[in-house]
């Protein structure tokens, strides 16, 4: 019988901060963490994925490796995901496929990374023909430019005004205070939005991701196995993960792009590439957006998640703030 | 410096076009077109073209429109890392911008010379193509980069400063500044 589903059966963090120690570290913690959550040993692991970006080095461009070796060497196959801020996502895709063809039992997604203080930048070297080098020497185009164009397109479009975006920092930053792995954990005011600086109008320093070091880890089984082997643990079936890509021609301007692609000949298609992305996993799962009942939003700018509500379909485009002013996302609305 | 010893090259090569001082002529981007599709690359495909279905189709130089409308902008008000070329110090904030071609349906990414605020700019006002200095221009050679700034003409663009800001010719008169009143929508979709 082949394997029907994967299983989450552990999960496991290293706090997130600035505690300047190797990336390594943390995805050691995190991978332990979440082995002793399952209550599986590192033994009985099948394939490990590794998560990482490029600011580690050769240690993590083979991060699945990476974290293998400092684990101890058991022979079992590895790989390695780097895809910016999808990294994770991949990884956990690589190894949920491994289940899904039952060359393993149990896989270790691990995912961890170091961040240098204030922009991030590109490689080092004078590399011409790479654009994430070519925009900042260029354009001056830091990552919040881009999160700064999507912003004031939507207060041009849509009416979005600077008092939506802090709504959603004072929303995000309440939820941090619960959370101990948290970077960080105290509650932030609408003033204290306001007087943080502008980084990219419209956006201000506390309406962007702060870049922090940390880690994670899952631990996947087949369903079967987690049935006959971890009968007494929470567990949690993964029933969709999209790891797609835009459809030419992808009309919006994407980072570390210096143009859209021309849609003068061929139509753009039906969804952009972030609807694209929310409709996916809804088809792979079966569901639509109403049978939703907790999203966790990618909030790398308070607009962005703004965007996104829109695009994973949880209200119509240009309505977004009023779900926020309704009160839907913070409370226990639709979306909590 | 004397003017006599600068020489102007290209910040990168193959980009844009870069006329001489008094010819009269405006700069351009420099793209590719797909022959087969009819869709347009920027940077310019050198190799293949990435429309899907027309693999095998010709890829043919072209010169993209040199005006557009603001389709969305920032500014950087901290100075960018390297590579990012300071071009004062201290850093004096500038805008980016979006600009949105009809005729490619593209939008491409530019700065906005110097002297140009977000409080400026408008959604879907007209930009024009310029070519400035890329960083400092203490050297004999100065480097060029393409610029975008607002459509000479437009009232609300540069108050005064547009005079000196822009060579563009005021084509558009005061037409774009009825139909770019904030808040209208512009041409084209947003994701």
């Amino acid at each position: 019988m082949g394997v029907e589903a994967v299983t989450v059966a552990g999960v496991g963090m290293h706090p997130w901060g600035k505690w300047g120690e190797n990336f390594v570290t943390y995805g050691v913690a995190a991978a332990r963490a979440a082995l002793a959550d399952a209550g599986i040993e590192w033994s009985d692991v099948g394939f490990v994925a590794g998560a990482d970006t490029m600011r580690n080095g050769y240690p993590g461009y083979v991060a699945g490796a990476t974290f293998a070796q400092a684990l101890g060497w058991t022979g079992i196959p590895v790989t390695s995901a780097y895809g910016a801020c999808a990294s994770g996502a991949m990884a956990l895709e690589a190894a949920r496929q491994r289940i899904l063809a039952g060359l393993c039992d149990v896989a270790l997604v691990v995912g961890a990374d170091t961040t240098p203080k204030g922009f991030l930048k590109p490689n080092a070297g004078e590399r011409t023909d790479d654009p994430d080098w070519l925009r900042f020497h260029l354009l001056g185009a830091t990552n919040p430019t881009y999160f700064a164009l999507y912003a004031r397109r939507r207060m041009e479009l849509f009416g979005a005004t600077p008092q939506d975006f802090t709504a959603v920092k004072v929303k995000n930053a309440a939820h941090g205070l619960s959370n101990p792995n948290a970077r960080y954990r105290k509650k932030v005011t609408a003033a204290d939005v306001d007087a943080s600086p502008l980084v990219a109008s419209p956006l201000r320093l506390l309406d962007i991701c702060a870049t922090s070091d940390g880690g994670a880890a899952v631990v996947l089984t087949s369903t079967d196995y987690a049935r006959k082997r971890l009968a007494d643990s929470p567990k949690v079936d993964i029933a969709a993960i999209s790891t797609i890509t835009p459809t030419f021609p992808n009309t919006v301007i994407e980072m570390p792009e210096f143009a859209t692609d021309s849609a003068a000949g061929i139509a753009a298609p039906q969804r952009t590439f972030k609807q694209a992305i929310g409709h996916a996993a809804y088809e792979q799962a079966g569901i639509s957006p109403e049978d939703v009942g907790v999203a966790e939003v990618y909030d790398l700018s308070t607009a962005l998640e703004l965007d996104w509500y829109e695009d994973l379909g949880f209200c119509e485009q240009g309505q977004a703030e009023q779900l926020l002013r309704d009160g839907a996302p913070p409370s226990a609305g639709a979306y909590p | 410096m004397s003017t006599a010893t600068t020489r102007r090259r290209p910040a990168v090569e193959g980009w844009f076009t870069m006329p001489e001082p008094g010819t009269g002529e405006s700069p351009h981007l420099i793209g590719t077109r797909c022959a087969g599709s009819g869709t347009f690359f920027f940077p310019p495909e050198r190799v293949m073209s990435r429309a899907p279905g027309f693999a095998g189709s010709q890829l043919e130089e072209v010169l993209l429109s040199n005006r557009g409308r603001l389709w969305s902008w920032t500014d950087a008000q901290y100075q960018p890392p390297p590579p990012y070329v300071p071009v004062s110090d201290p850093h004096e904030p500038f805008c980016i911008a979006a600009v949105e071609l009809e005729a490619e349906q593209m939008v491409v990414l530019g700065q906005v010379r110097a002297g140009v605020s977000v409080d400026d700019l408008e959604l879907g006002m007209e930009m024009e193509l310029v070519l400035d200095p890329c960083g400092s221009n203490t050297t004999t050679t100065r480097a060029r980069t393409s610029r975008w700034s607002c459509g000479s003409g437009y009232r609300c663009a540069t108050q005064g400063k547009q005079a000196t800001a822009t060579t563009g010719r005021p084509s558009d008169g005061g037409r774009s500044g009825n139909r770019c009143r904030r808040g209208h929508a512009p041409m084209g979709q947003v994701g």
